[in-house]
This record gives structure tokens, C-alpha cells and sequence, in this order.
């Protein structure tokens, strides 16, 4: 995984953060638009179970209302707040039952790999997902192309009509902004 | 300058030639701060090259209340636990407690078919309403072209596309009627004795049509039927009965 650096999180709304301090059940649902998608894939890959990760959103988020009035937005972002409360509780669901008969693919947790490794590697992940998805849409289009549909700059640029040249020189503006999203948002809280 | 970001580009990406690629790194070696940035995005691609496809398609969450949070809070606290002897749920108590909380009589004459619910959640990834045909996922393995079932959509048309080694349903739908704040329309693979898998939900604007990447988890080979229905903003999980599109994958 990338090594994270621990810098300062990025600003949060204040309005947003007094509703959630003050136990306001509008901010949940504004935390929930914002962050729910992310939560919910990262949930279902990591518990490959659709119907429990259902279950374990919900108390998520119910958690993130329980306990937002001690969040402390100098010790981690929102992101990494509320993800950090969705892997302790897909653990706990992870712990509680045998192990899972369905086959699911090659990235569930194995002898290998212990559930609370897999646990934290997805967290990881869906926390870079989250941030891919505040990139403006030219950059964030281009590193899925690349990434996830695997084509090369080339083909990229023959399919979109974009000068191959700037197609390089997104992927590199990309990848910067990306890497700053991630300094600015660390996947871990500060013990600071 | 920009010659130097296309070289950081193809460096990273591997679309150097060996040539400049010995170029490359002996510019490195004599520029501290460029081969401090090209390993530090180095690291950025290394993860990016790792992410699960999941990652790169979007779920739609579920509904969220705060009230049945609550009351599946309050109700585990009061259950023994016996989810170590239990096999991993099919259906979400979020579900079930959606289905009690509305209890609504089926309305549709179609629910005397004997539908076998094999897993119904009615969630999917929805990855956007455009048609994304400049930017196609990996080849098709498997197609269904989708003809209207009923009267209502008759001028509806869809095909779904099975992309990727069989986890990705590209689904394109066009011609149906557009939903009110009441309706919607969800996916579903079916089997040969009728068992259906949902497999995503999504609403269409006036122009009739929708893309998604959908999500697939079942084996289409046993779920070979894709079937699109209208259903009601009710918190019934099930099958509405009313099936608008439907086609067998080849």
C-alpha cells in the first residue's frame, strides 16, 4: 500500500460539523449522500455479503450519529473518520461467523491472509475510491481508463480525440492531485 | 517542460522504450527533486494498478433511516448471539424490516406466479444515465437483447452486455416510460424455475433512457434470463410482478 503521509486533514464544512456535534439527524443524512456509496462497496467486497453488509451500514452510520459529537476533525477527516468506523464494525461482523462457504473471489480473506488484514487493505482502498471521485471528471475519466479499463495513453487517445500529449500530461496532473487528496486525507487517524 | 511530464507519464505508466527509459533514469539520478516526485507517484500507480475492480464502479447504497438503525440496534442487543452457527444471510434484516415496516398487500395478479426470491436485494451499482460508449469495458462474453413484456413499454428496447470475466452487466435500456418520485425500475438475473437474483435499481428521465454497470453475482450460466421491472417505492424487496423488459443472455 502507499505509504500515507500524516499531514493536515482537509477543512470541513463548519456548519456541517456543529450538526453533527450537535446529534442533528440532517448532518447523517448529508454524511450518508456524501460518503454512503463509498461505505457501502467498501462493506460488500469486504463481507461478501450483500444482505449483511446492508446490516452493517446501518449501524454504521447509526454510529457516526451516536458519536459525532466527540469527533474530533483535527485528529482525522470526515473520510477517514467515518471509514475508520465501517472497518471496526465489518471486524466485529467478520468475527461473529464461520467462515464464509460461498466462493467468492481471489481477494477475499484466505488461510493467508487473516479478515482483519483483508479488512484494512480494502479500507485502504475505498478510501482511495472516495478521493478518485472528487477529481475533476478529464483526470478521474483518464486514470479509469487507464486503471481500471487498461488501455495505454495511446488508446486513450485515439478513442477519446484528446492530443496524446495532453492525455500525459492529465495522467501526470492526475496522479498529483490524487497523491495531494490522499496527503490531505490520510487513511489513518493522527495520534497526535 | 511538458516534454518532461509526458516523459513522468510514460516513465510511470512502462511506455518508455528501454533507450529512453536509461534516459529517463539518468535524468533522475542527477535531479533530486524529480526522482523524489516519480517515486512518490510511483508508489500512487503501484496502488491504483492493485484497486479491485469494485472500486471503480460506483454502489448505490441502500436506503438509510436513522429510526430502523434504531430499531436493529435495539433488537441486538436483546438477541442471543448465534451467528456463529449461522450461514451468511441471503437478505438483509434492513430488508426484512423495510418489508414489515410497509406492510402492503401484493397488488399484482403476476405475484401468483410462483417467483422463488433466491436474493433480493434491491440495490445495484448505478454508474450514471449517459451512454458511456466512449470509454467500453472489456470485450463482451455474453448479450442479451432485452423486448418489452407488457403493453405499457412496448416502444422499450434494451440490451445487457456481459463484460469483464462475467462480474459486470453493462445494461442500456432505452424507450421506457420515465419514473415518478414513486416508481422505479430494478434489474434481475432469473434462472429456468423463475429464482431471481436483483442485481441493481435506477430511475429514467424524460429521454426514456439508462447505462449502468451493474454488478453481477451470480453465475449468468445458471442465471442465464435478465429481466427489468417496474416497482413501487414501498419497501417491498420482492419482484413487483410487473415486468417491463426482459431477454436470455447467449
Amino acid at each position: 500500500m502507499t505509504p500515507i503521509q500524516q499531514t493536515e486533514p482537509r477543512r470541513i464544512d463548519p456548519q456541517l460539523l456543529a450538526s453533527l456535534q450537535r446529534g442533528d439527524e440532517d448532518a447523517v443524512e448529508k454524511l450518508y449522500a456524501e460518503f454512503g456509496g463509498t461505505v457501502f462497496g467498501y462493506l460488500v467486497k469486504t463481507l461478501g455479503d450483500r444482505g449483511a453488509a446492508e446490516d452493517v451500514q446501518q449501524q454504521v452510520f447509526l454510529e457516526v450519529w451516536k458519536r459525532g459529537a466527540s469527533y474530533d476533525p483535527q485528529r482525522a477527516g470526515l473520510l477517514t473518520w467515518i471509514m475508520q468506523i465501517a472497518r471496526s464494525r465489518a471486524i466485529d461482523q467478520l468475527r461473529k461467523r464461520i467462515p464464509d462457504p460461498v466462493d467468492i473471489d481471489e481477494q477475499t480473506p484466505t488461510d493467508s491472509t487473516t479478515a482483519d488484514e483483508f479488512t484494512s487493505e480494502m479500507h485502504d482502498k475505498w478510501h482511495i475510491a472516495h478521493l478518485l471521485k472528487q477529481l475533476p471528471s478529464e483526470e478521474s475519466d483518464l486514470l479509469r481508463a487507464r486503471f481500471y479499463e487498461g488501455k495505454s495513453q495511446s488508446e486513450i487517445a485515439d478513442e477519446t480525440g484528446v492530443a496524446l500529449g495532453t492525455v500525459k500530461m492529465r495522467m501526470v496532473s492526475g496522479l498529483r492531485r490524487l497523491r495531494e487528496l490522499i496527503d490531505s486525507e490520510p487513511t489513518h487517524e493522527s495520534t497526535a | 517542460m511538458s516534454d518532461r511530464q509526458e516523459q513522468i507519464s510514460d516513465y510511470l505508466l512502462g511506455e518508455l522504450d528501454a533507450t529512453a527509459r536509461a534516459d529517463f533514469e539518468r535524468a533522475m539520478s542527477a535531479d533530486a527533486s524529480l526522482a523524489a516526485e516519480v517515486r512518490e507517484l510511483s508508489d500512487l500507480v503501484t496502488t491504483l494498478d492493485s484497486l479491485p475492480d469494485e472500486v471503480w464502479l460506483p454502489e448505490t447504497p441502500p436506503p438509510f433511516s436513522l429510526a430502523a438503525a434504531r430499531q436493529l440496534d435495539a433488537s441486538d442487543e436483546t438477541r442471543p448471539n448465534t451467528d456463529r452457527t449461522q450461514q451468511p444471510k441471503k437478505q438483509g434484516r434492513l430488508q426484512k424490516w423495510f418489508a414489515d415496516s410497509f406492510a402492503v398487500k401484493p397488488a399484482v395478479a403476476f405475484a401468483a406466479v410462483a417467483l422463488f426470491f433466491v436474493a433480493g436485494v434491491g440495490v445495484g451499482t448505478l454508474t450514471g444515465g449517459s451512454d458511456d460508449s466512449s470509454s467500453p469495458l472489456t470485450a463482451t462474453i455474453q448479450q442479451a437483447q432485452l423486448s418489452p413484456v407488457g403493453v405499457d413499454d412496448a416502444a422499450a428496447t434494451g440490451v445487457a452486455d456481459v463484460k469483464k470475466d462475467g462480474s459486470v452487466i453493462r445494461l442500456k435500456v432505452s424507450g421506457l416510460n420515465p419514473t415518478d418520485d414513486d416508481k422505479f425500475y430494478e434489474a434481475w438475473l432469473m434462472d429456468e424455475n423463475n429464482g431471481l437474483v436483483a442485481i441493481g435499481t435506477f430511475r429514467v428521465e424524460e429521454n426514456g433512457e439508462a447505462t449502468l454497470d451493474l454488478p453481477v453475482p451470480v453465475g449468468t450460466d445458471a442465471f442465464p434470463i435478465v429481466d427489468i421491472s417496474l416497482q413501487e417505492v414501498n419497501g417491498k424487496p420482492e419482484h413487483s410482478g410487473v415486468s417491463v423488459l426482459r431477454g436470455t443472455l447467449n
